[in-house]
């Protein structure tokens, strides 16, 4: 909807009650919202982290499932963190309060690496 | 005939010529699953068995690590064969190619059990990067396409993931232990 500016100089001014409107709505959208912290989820497979890198908010959490047939770990290199054994079918979720880089390996199979990016 | 096939072949055949019982080793490709389960049990059991000669002969860390991760790993696998062939109902099959990989560990456990030290350290390094090498082709190369069960085929193909890690680690070891 527009309206003619009522000062009568010909300028179109846009009813903001819409955009708004239109805004708010789509800030509910997921997509456009940081991923929630809570649902950052972390598959161990095929002897790989998937995804290899992923991003959190501060707070958040990451949960890290293990989908291979053999144990793994999620060890930060500075040891900040540690999901501990995982075998087949378990999950650790762990918390980030900080934010920061934080590169991890499993302790067993040292070329399964990814990193954790925590805004 | 493939390269891969080639060694597999070679290997079974190599083990059978020292193998006082089976008088020929089986082609890999021409296993039925329920053999081509037990075979790849007994390759998993094998090395499981070579990582524990390795823990109780070697003081070198990076030996005991990669030992360790083969126990865990390979018991691991094999739990899952078990697992899956409890579901199936089905029990595995000998056959003349585990008992050629049978043979030839029991061989080979014989000289590695009178090495020590470095002599020891090199030995296991070479000979896990080789069986590595050579198990996996033949599970790639022949098991896996030959395979008709669907689950069988999965887990052997996630376990052929971890067994190339194995792969990669060991010629890392070999390597690093030096000559």
């Amino acid at each position: 909807m527009t309206r003619i500016a009522p000062s009568g100089a010909g300028t179109v001014l846009w009813d903001r009650r819409p955009v708004l409107g239109w805004l708010i709505a789509l800030a509910g959208l997921p997509f456009l919202r940081p991923a929630r912290a809570d649902g950052a989820v972390v598959e161990m497979r095929q002897i790989q982290f998937m995804p290899a890198e992923i991003e959190i908010v501060a707070g958040g959490a990451v949960t890290f499932v293990n989908a291979d047939l053999v144990p793994h770990t999620a060890t930060a290199n500075d040891k900040s963190f540690d999901t501990g054994l995982l075998r087949k079918g378990e999950r650790k979720e762990l918390t980030f309060p900080k934010a920061g880089e934080f590169p991890y390996a499993c302790k067993f199979h040292p070329h399964m690496t990814g990193r954790i990016v925590v805004r | 005939m493939s390269r891969t096939l080639l060694a597999g072949l070679v290997l079974a055949a190599t083990l059978a010529a020292s193998c006082a019982g089976p008088a020929s080793a089986q082609d890999p490709a021409k296993l039925n699953d329920l053999e081509i389960a037990h075979a790849a049990y007994v390759a998993g059991d094998i090395d499981i068995r070579n990582a524990h000669l390795a823990l109780a002969l070697s003081d070198d860390p990076k030996v005991r690590e990669f030992a360790e991760l083969m126990i865990r790993d390979h018991e691991a696998v094999n739990q899952a064969a078990l697992d899956l062939l409890k579901k199936l109902k089905a029990k595995p099959q000998d056959n003349d190619f585990s008992q050629a990989l049978l043979k030839g560990a029991h061989d080979n456990w014989a000289k590695m059990a009178k090495l020590s030290g470095h002599a020891f350290d090199k030995s296991y390094a070479e000979g896990e990067l080789s069986y590595h090498q050579t198990v996996n082709h033949v599970v790639g190369d022949a098991f896996i396409p030959n395979v008709e069960n669907a689950e069988l085929k999965t887990l052997l193909g996630s376990a052929l993931d971890t067994f190339k890690a194995h792969e990669k680690h060991a010629a890392e070891m070999v390597a690093e232990i030096g000559s």
